[in-house]
């Protein structure tokens, strides 16, 4: 039963794992919560949805492909048009969130007048295929959902730590300002921010969907707004903060429902939330800022 | 090299640059020195291209770049190292220096200026792996102008590098300063200790409330009445 619960909790982790990353790295850069990545996760999963039943439906990957580079642009886009201008007009944060909320509205509507309202059925992998897990019956896509999550979160980690651009997304949390005065392209690395955070929501939104088999226009806010307590939880602006959250937040969630009731599991995500706020607000891994003068 | 006309500049609403119009030759050492609130910064920050003007333009070797981005200045060779040094303090002094380097794409030049640093600041040479925010206030600015050569400058601006710094740490970083001038960079330093930055510039500028009150050679400025009453102490 408890081995049952943690590979449930740390299937559904990953897939809060990853959409948190996109939250915390954005946050961490621009001190901004980008509502925007909820409604990401849901259009990804459409585009997804339109492309296999239209187009692409003889493969699987070339969908998933299609799907990531159509978010990485939606993202950049995103940055471009809504937050970019209240940015350089050096705005506060406050309206970046607001407009970020709107972008959440349009991209939630276009889905919705598009997709329908109703439950569709969504492509899996390997449906119907289990391994028994030393009593603990792990489904073929719950294993793909949690590797492909360790192989994304090891191109994360050498992504920031080794890659030029990665780099560079680590300077600008740091200090914006001196990023300008070393001639970096700071526009367009925020720009790049905002494209792999989709990026990250549209795996997340994609590999849920594949879990469920369903597709509903609710999907996004529901694991978006858990993601995002999974960030708070984690210490927001911190990547490994967002990914321990995010598993932490799932299993906790899958022993309430296992031990107790299904319906008590929705209140353990925000019943957290609101108490990481009250008691250490900065998370696990959050740290007050300390500057030398 | 650098010339700079009737530059007007507002810091919110208050206006911090009244025309001020200067020029820089190539390799020299120039410094403005001036109380706190004369506008230094904001000159600083009008140059490298993180403050627009109101009015006046900026023409670097002959080009007008007074509307280019802090990235193009860079770019071009022209490079602020700010006041209070903004480093990267969760980047190792490695990390640090890569990032200087970020518009220079030719890994022979770099790998060269990354060695020039070194032999320039011996002392940041074993910490290369360690975070730059657990370094000491001299290594910091050390580092910080390091890093601000790594882009390669034909002119290394540096603001206020002698803050909160040792009088013999101070000492250490004009020595340092005059040493990368021989070595063929210009630079343009602002300064409020006075007498540290004129004994190593050819020439100066005084700078009050915005704009340029004296100008003259280093020598000149130090034995200037109105400059030792103000800026030297007597």
């Amino acid at each position: 039963m408890l081995l049952q619960i943690l590979v449930n909790g740390i299937s559904l982790g990953s897939i809060y794992a990853l959409t948190a990353i996109g939250y915390s790295l954005i946050y961490s850069i621009l001190q901004l919560i980008n509502m925007s990545n909820a409604a990401v996760f849901l259009t990804s999963a459409v585009i997804f949805y339109a492309l296999y039943t239209s187009l692409t439906g003889s493969s699987v990957l070339l969908t998933f492909i299609l799907t990531l580079m159509a978010a990485g642009a939606i993202g950049y886009v995103i940055e471009v048009i809504a937050i970019r201008p209240i940015r350089e007009k050096g705005d506060s944060n406050t309206y970046a969130l607001i407009s970020s909320i709107g972008v959440k509205t349009i991209l939630e509507q276009i889905c919705q007048g598009t997709f329908g309202s109703e439950i569709k059925q969504f492509p899996t992998l390997l449906d119907g295929k289990y391994i028994d897990l030393f009593g603990a019956r792990t489904s073929a896509i719950q294993i793909i959902i949690i590797c492909t999550t360790l192989l994304i979160l090891f191109f994360m980690n050498w992504f920031t730590q080794k890659n030029r651009v990665g780099r560079g997304l680590r300077a600008l949390s740091q200090n914006l300002k001196a990023c300008h005065l070393m001639g970096m392209p700071v526009n367009t690395l925020i720009g790049v921010s905002f494209a792999v955070g989709s990026m990250l929501a549209a795996v997340s939104g994609v590999a849920y969907c594949m879990y469920l088999k369903s597709i509903s226009i609710s999907v996004g806010s529901a694991i978006g707004n858990k993601a995002f307590a999974a960030t708070v939880l984690g210490g927001i602006g911190e990547l490994k903060g967002a990914v321990v959250g995010g598993y932490i937040l799932a299993i906790a969630e899958n022993l309430v429902s296992g031990y107790w009731s299904m319906s008590a599991s929705n209140f353990i995500s925000f019943g957290i939330l609101i108490l990481v706020l009250i008691i250490k607000p900065t998370g696990i891994f959050g740290k007050k800022e300390q500057k030398k003068v | 090299m650098l010339k700079v006309n009737n530059l007007h500049t507002y810091y919110g609403n208050i206006k911090a640059l009244r025309g001020v119009s200067f020029h820089v030759e190539k390799g020299e050492i120039l410094s403005f020195i001036g109380a706190n609130g004369a506008g230094k910064s904001t000159l600083m920050n009008t140059l490298s291209g993180t403050l627009k003007p109101k009015f006046g333009e900026i023409i670097f070797e002959g080009e007008d770049i007074t509307k280019l981005s802090p990235r193009a200045r860079v770019q071009k060779g022209i490079i602020l190292c700010p006041e209070g040094r903004q480093i990267f303090p969760k980047f190792t002094v490695e990390e640090n220096l890569l990032m200087g380097a970020y518009t220079v794409f030719d890994k022979e030049l770099n790998k060269r200026n990354y060695d020039k640093v070194f032999e320039l600041f011996p002392q940041i040479k074993d910490r290369q792996k360690q975070l730059a925010g657990t370094l000491s206030g001299g290594e910091q600015q050390m580092l910080a102008i390091g890093r601000a050569l790594m882009s390669n400058p034909k002119i290394l601006m540096l603001d206020e590098p002698s803050l909160g710094l040792s009088p013999i740490l101070v000492e250490q970083i004009f020595n340092l300063i005059n040493e990368i001038n021989k070595q063929g960079t210009t630079i343009l330093l602002v300064e409020q200790n006075a007498m540290a930055a004129l004994e190593i510039s050819n020439r100066a500028y005084a700078l009050e409330t915005g704009e340029i009150i004296i100008e003259g050679t280093g020598e000149e400025l130090l034995h200037n009445d109105v400059i030792r009453k103000s800026y030297l102490g007597g």
